[in-house]
């Protein structure tokens, strides 16, 4: 079970063969393996980093034939290659079929929920069985499971503690092959959404809607649906609700954005939501948001006002399609936020002072 | 065997279908040494009786079931079993002790519970197929309204099996066929067409699959009512 550096009689011929070729690629044009191992993924390109590491001189002879191999597979396989990305094609055309079994096998059943939001598994987690749950939560890593327990409620997490130190994996060929059911189920991106899924794809377009058109919208599922509507409002970003949001990530969101951009949006903004924005960037920045804020008064009308909150709104949820913020609601207290806002004011006059 | 005295079909005797029922206790007991042994559970299908019924007259159980239609012979047939059997097994293969759990509306299945349903099928299905008969995989339902599959007067018969998990009684199993496809089982058609076989979890079963089957047109020796099985 350990990830210590394998030694070279422990790494099989076409990994040796693989990081044979990489070997030659960097030093014909380095810097292009990087792209290689980036296809790959992190756990493939460790075993053939590892590979690398432990070559030492290849004898010329041996690096000529291994290239040829690797020209010969792309000239006769040229179509396949075409069609697929280059993890494929080192591993499935590099690598013999037994090999190719064996990686596949090697990975952890569910692994792939290592990389999907919390919501998204906990919308899935609604058309599974506790003890569905607790397998899948037995074989995640340990921060995967501890996130996704912490958003269940106590009750659901108590009872899948207790499942999860009592599994007792029975067949591993019938675990795999309903992980593979589960994969094409909910990760494949056929069949139908849940609704939690559909409420969150909504919020994201309604939140993109010129004011006027989405409060008719907003209207028209009031009347049909209010349950509904109550959803999509929790779940949309107005630019009213950043305020909701952990300083961090309103930090990263302000970093990204133009101040020119943020100056309209302020115009029409609440007093609250002025001061969370002005208390999570640096006092530079704030003096330049206070030229701008100043001009913008002028210039500003409701339809600049609009596309740059719209704009702000864009930029936040690429930002959490990256991974880079998840844009959930905290509770703070206003007072909080006031106090925050005071401390930073103490703070920028404290740094005049010490500049001058 | 319990037979209905009412209805009886006009040109099959009870002789007849021996080699039938033969063929449904050697299904039961391969299922079930293949279950307890891959699972490492004390299951059991037991074959139960045989009933020849008009349609309308068959009680389908109150409990929740899924109901596949299958085609045998090219006719229709239906296989139909109990929920809490799917959800005993998939528990155990899931890595619990194999208890029954319970979703807040009967209606909406365990994604679990689906998937071993639908694996259950195939396994059946692939028994059948081993013994040279032809037959497909149509639909599954849960509410047998949505089939349509025979006029309310037809007579059929109806095939029980008894499940059971640790000894205890863990619902039922059916298979509901008509008069033609146990004629064309006693004298099968030249032309028949043998299907593909779908099931992606037979590999291993299919390897044990013989163990304790017995040609389906030589009576069975073993008496399944009383057969236990690890």
């Amino acid at each position: 079970m350990s990830d210590s550096p394998s030694s070279i009689s422990n790494i099989s011929e076409p990994v040796k063969k693989v990081a044979t070729l990489l070997l030659f690629l960097e030093m014909n044009r380095p810097s292009v393996s990087k792209g290689i191992l980036k296809s790959m993924g992190e756990e493939k390109s460790r075993t053939v980093l590892d590979a690398m590491a432990s070559l030492g001189n290849i004898d010329e002879a041996h690096l000529t034939e291994t290239v040829l191999q690797f020209h010969e597979i792309l000239v006769k396989k040229k179509r396949m290659i075409g069609g697929k990305n280059l993890s494929s094609m080192l591993f499935q055309q590099a690598f013999d079929t037994k090999e190719t079994k064996k990686a596949t096998s090697s990975s952890k059943p569910f692994h792939y929920l290592e990389s999907i939001d919390n919501d998204v598994i906990l919308a899935m987690f609604e058309r599974l069985s506790m003890q569905m749950k607790a397998l899948i939560l037995y074989y995640i890593s340990q921060d995967k499971s501890s996130q996704l327990l912490q958003k269940m409620d106590t009750e659901t997490s108590k009872i899948l503690f207790k499942k999860i130190f009592s599994v007792k994996v029975v067949s591993q060929d019938y675990v795999t092959k309903l992980d593979k059911k589960l994969y094409e189920q909910f990760m494949a991106t056929k069949g139908e959404q849940s609704t939690k899924g559909m409420v969150l794809k909504f919020a994201a377009i309604l939140e993109q809607t010129p004011t006027d058109k989405r409060n008719d919208l907003l209207t028209t599922i009031e009347e049909e649906n209010p349950t509904l509507l109550e959803e999509i409002k929790a779940n949309m970003l107005s630019f009213e609700n950043l305020v909701k949001l952990k300083d961090e990530e309103l930090q990263l969101i302000l970093a990204n954005i133009d101040m020119k951009d943020l100056s309209y949006s302020l115009q029409s903004a609440d007093t609250d939501v002025s001061e969370k924005i002005q208390a999570n960037i640096s006092s530079r920045a704030k003096s330049i948001l206070e030229e701008e804020l100043e001009a913008a008064k002028e210039r500003a009308d409701e339809d600049s006002i609009n596309a740059a909150q719209l704009k702000i709104l864009g930029i936040a949820r690429s930002l959490q399609s990256s991974g880079k913020v998840t844009l959930k609601f905290v509770e703070s207290s206003t007072k909080a936020t006031k106090k925050d806002a005071a401390n930073d004011d103490k703070k920028d006059k404290k740094d005049k002072k010490e500049a001058k | 065997m319990a037979k209905d005295n009412a209805i009886s079909f006009n040109d099959i005797s009870d002789e007849d279908l021996t080699p039938l029922v033969d063929i449904f206790k050697s299904l039961s007991l391969t299922l079930s040494s293949f279950i307890s042994s891959e699972f490492k559970l004390k299951f059991q299908l037991a074959y139960d009786e045989y009933n020849c019924k008009q349609f309308q007259e068959i009680s389908f159980s109150e409990s929740p079931a899924i109901y596949n239609e299958l085609h045998w012979f090219s006719k229709p047939a239906l296989l139909f079993a109990d929920r809490s059997f799917f959800s005993r097994l998939a528990n155990r293969i899931l890595g619990g002790d194999g208890i029954e759990e319970s979703s807040e509306n009967a209606e909406d299945w365990f994604f679990s519970e689906e998937c071993i349903a639908s694996e259950f099928v195939d396994l059946v299905m692939d028994y059948l197929k081993t013994h040279q008969q032809p037959i497909t995989f149509e639909k599954s339902v849960k509410d047998i309204g949505y089939l349509h599959m025979f006029y309310p007067e037809d007579i059929l018969l109806l095939i029980n099996f008894k499940i059971k998990f640790d000894g205890e009684d863990s619902g039922t199993m059916g298979i509901i066929i008509n008069e033609s496809i146990i004629k064309d089982y006693l004298n099968p058609p030249k032309n028949d067409d043998n299907n593909e076989a779908h099931s992606i979890l037979t590999t291993e079963y299919a390897k044990t699959n013989t163990s304790h089957e017995d040609p389906p047109d030589q009576p069975s020796s073993d008496d399944p009512e009383t057969s236990e099985l690890d």
